[in-house]
């Protein structure tokens, strides 16, 4: 176990240099550098002068010196300054995470507690309701476009009956918690559908393999009751690839975040990562871009620990 | 299993109706983004045309679904547009499906250390948070990767630009369905008869196992259409895709978000476009599927 970890952490660690590399020479090519704004502002600044201001700032060593200095500077806790807040990165990234975990962790957990108990039904009973309803959050889910679903729920609940803010988090005017959740309901419905249509399929194909286990068929036969042979046999059996799937859905559910934030001005880390990209904010684009790559390698790490500890059959150090 | 999109009799596909009703809606759409410039004429307007004289109309005779904020035909525009986001998501799509493809056969045909590093590669690209990379990817300035002017800016160079994203990051998919077909058909009797009479290697994975592969690799590659049009939408809605003045069901939605108080019709007509798209794609990608591989439903 020890030494699958730590193997599993240095290809992180590799993994995450690597992506450090392509993503800070991929943002280097991004129109409006530093130099490029400052030529835009000044029309007397000759070629010559642009030359000069990049061999002042370092900007004409080679890519990978130039990374180099970022990536020392950053493990010393040093990500640099945001140019579009004004403020050091680092201090940035903190209230950012903890408003996207707002809106993930929510969804997370009601969209399994909704894709587990109906894709449990929809095995037990093939073609029954529960299974078309299972069929028919996952086909929405795959087909529906997830800012589209934002919109439409702000086009109902906001505009035409104006229970809900259409977006934002309050700001400061919002002091109660109870009004802020007001502002949560809706990104955090968009992500649970997503996130329970993504599931459901799964959980009802790993149940739907369980069931047509022999110890299941044993279990019947020695007059298990119903509920109990779904949650303690079969359920316990399909937990495994259920949970593995969930870690693995995070990836996704970033990607989701990101553009459900957008819609909503919701101020977390995907909204962060699209302003910067936008706003050519690149210390901070850099930074955002591989703390959210860094968290969606975490949990498929998590994934496989989680795979091993629940299921006996799986050793790490194969 | 070994069933093939062509081997299977052309009636049988179009009986059963939810096929048959999502080809029927998936011709319905392209037709009517085909015949989108005789209409224009017939009504006497265009998806591009600017009145701010006639901003946000409700539908009229002449304007079938009103106008946008910029008092351009609606219904004109989402004719466009879905020329636009089909053009894109069907060349994306195959894009990615012959990566996904060439992919797929060298690492299940070749084995050995090809396929760990293929599939290591693989599922790397499926764990990354794909989408801010790909915002990354597309506000990339071409001029910077020393492309020249002409190539890099345009209407058509953004359409490209985004065909060769999703052909980039949508391929690994069918790359796994493709990979575990080869491997399946590597070791049956005619692939080993085909090799015993001393065909080549590229001819035993060309003409032997790619061909029986195809079945369900043509269900992954239907699906990505679905996912190529989304991907699409998604960009051009965060403003990176498909830039403005041409539409795409995406970028027509960006517009929209700023006036849901004032025309919530501008909002939802495109979506449903897309919907109702993919959706039908989605269809016609299970009942393949179906088709090919009963078991796959019978025994869940």
């Amino acid at each position: 176990m020890t030494a699958f970890l730590l193997r599993r952490f240095g290809a992180l660690v590799l993994v995450l240099l690597a992506m450090s590399i392509a993503v800070y020479g991929l943002i280097g090519l991004m129109p409006g550098d530093p130099i490029d704004l400052m030529i835009a502002s000044d029309p007397n600044l000759s070629p010559a002068d642009a030359l000069r201001l990049k061999a002042l700032y370092g900007l004409d060593r080679p890519l990978l010196a130039r990374w180099w200095a970022w990536l020392t500077a950053a493990l010393q806790g040093d990500l640099g300054y945001s140019r579009l807040y004004g403020q050091p990165v680092l201090a940035l990234l903190g209230p950012r995470l903890l408003a996207t975990l707002a809106l993930m962790l929510p969804s997370l957990l009601l969209g399994t507690l909704i894709a587990v108990p109906l894709g449990v039904l929809a095995a037990r009973r093939p073609g029954g309701v529960a299974d078309r309803a299972a069929d028919l959050l996952a086909f929405t889910a795959v087909s529906l476009p997830s800012f589209w679903l934002a919109l439409l729920l702000i086009v109902l609940f906001a505009v035409q009956l104006g229970w809900l803010p259409a977006g934002g988090d309050g700001g400061a005017t919002v002091t109660s918690a109870v009004e802020r959740i007001r502002f949560l309901l809706l990104p955090v419905a968009t992500l649970t559908i997503l996130t329970a249509g993504a599931l459901v399929r799964y959980v009802r194909g790993a149940v739907g393999e369980a069931l047509a286990e022999d110890f299941i068929r044993t279990a019947r036969a020695k007059g298990c009751g119903e509920v109990r042979l779904l949650v303690d046999h079969a359920l316990r059996f399909a937990a495994p690839p259920i949970l593995t799937l969930l870690a693995l859905h995070l990836g996704a559910l970033v990607s989701g975040a990101l553009v459900v934030e957008t819609v909503f001005a919701w101020p977390g880390m995907g909204k962060l990562v699209y302003d910067a990209i936008l706003g050519n904010d690149f210390n901070l684009a850099l930074a955002a871009l591989l703390l959210v790559t860094m968290a969606t390698l975490l949990a498929n790490l998590l994934a496989d620990v989680l795979h091993a500890a629940l299921d006996p059959r799986v050793t790490l150090d194969a | 299993m070994s069933s093939t999109p062509l081997s299977i009799p052309a009636s049988r596909w179009t009986r059963e109706p939810p096929l048959g009703g999502a080809a029927l809606l998936l011709a319905a759409i392209g037709c009517a983004c085909l015949v989108a410039p005789l209409l224009e004429r017939l009504l006497g307007v265009d998806a591009t045309t600017v009145d701010l004289l006639a901003r946000l109309e409700p539908p009229s005779s002449r304007h079938w679904l009103g106008t946008d904020e910029l008092g351009r035909d609606l219904l004109a525009r989402l004719l466009q547009g879905g020329r636009v986001s089909l053009l894109v998501g069907l060349l994306g799509a195959l894009g990615a499906s012959l990566l996904g493809v060439a992919v797929g056969l060298a690492a299940g045909f070749a084995g050995g250390r090809l396929d760990a590093l293929l599939m290591r590669l693989t599922d790397g690209v499926i764990a990354l948070p794909l989408l801010p990379l790909l915002i990354v990817l597309a506000a990339l300035d071409p001029a910077k990767l020393g492309l020249p002017e002409a190539l890099g800016s345009g209407a058509t160079a953004a359409v490209w630009r985004i065909v060769l994203l999703l052909a980039l990051f949508g391929w690994t998919t069918v790359a796994r369905l493709t990979r575990a077909q080869v491997q399946a058909l590597r070791r049956r009797e005619f692939v080993l008869a085909a090799e015993a009479l001393g065909s080549p290697p590229w001819r035993v994975a060309l003409r032997h196992i790619l061909p029986n592969a195809l079945g369900p690799v043509s269900v992954a590659a239907t699906l990505t259409v679905g996912q190529a049009i989304l991907t699409e939408s998604v960009l051009s809605f965060l403003g990176l895709g498909i830039q403005p003045p041409l539409a795409s069901w995406g970028n027509m939605l960006s517009g929209a978000q700023d006036l849901v108080f004032d025309a919530p019709r501008l909002a939802v007509l495109p979506g449903v476009a897309i919907f109702v798209t993919v959706a039908a794609v989605n269809l016609a990608g299970e009942r393949v599927h179906r088709r090919l591989d009963p078991r796959a439903y019978d025994r869940r």
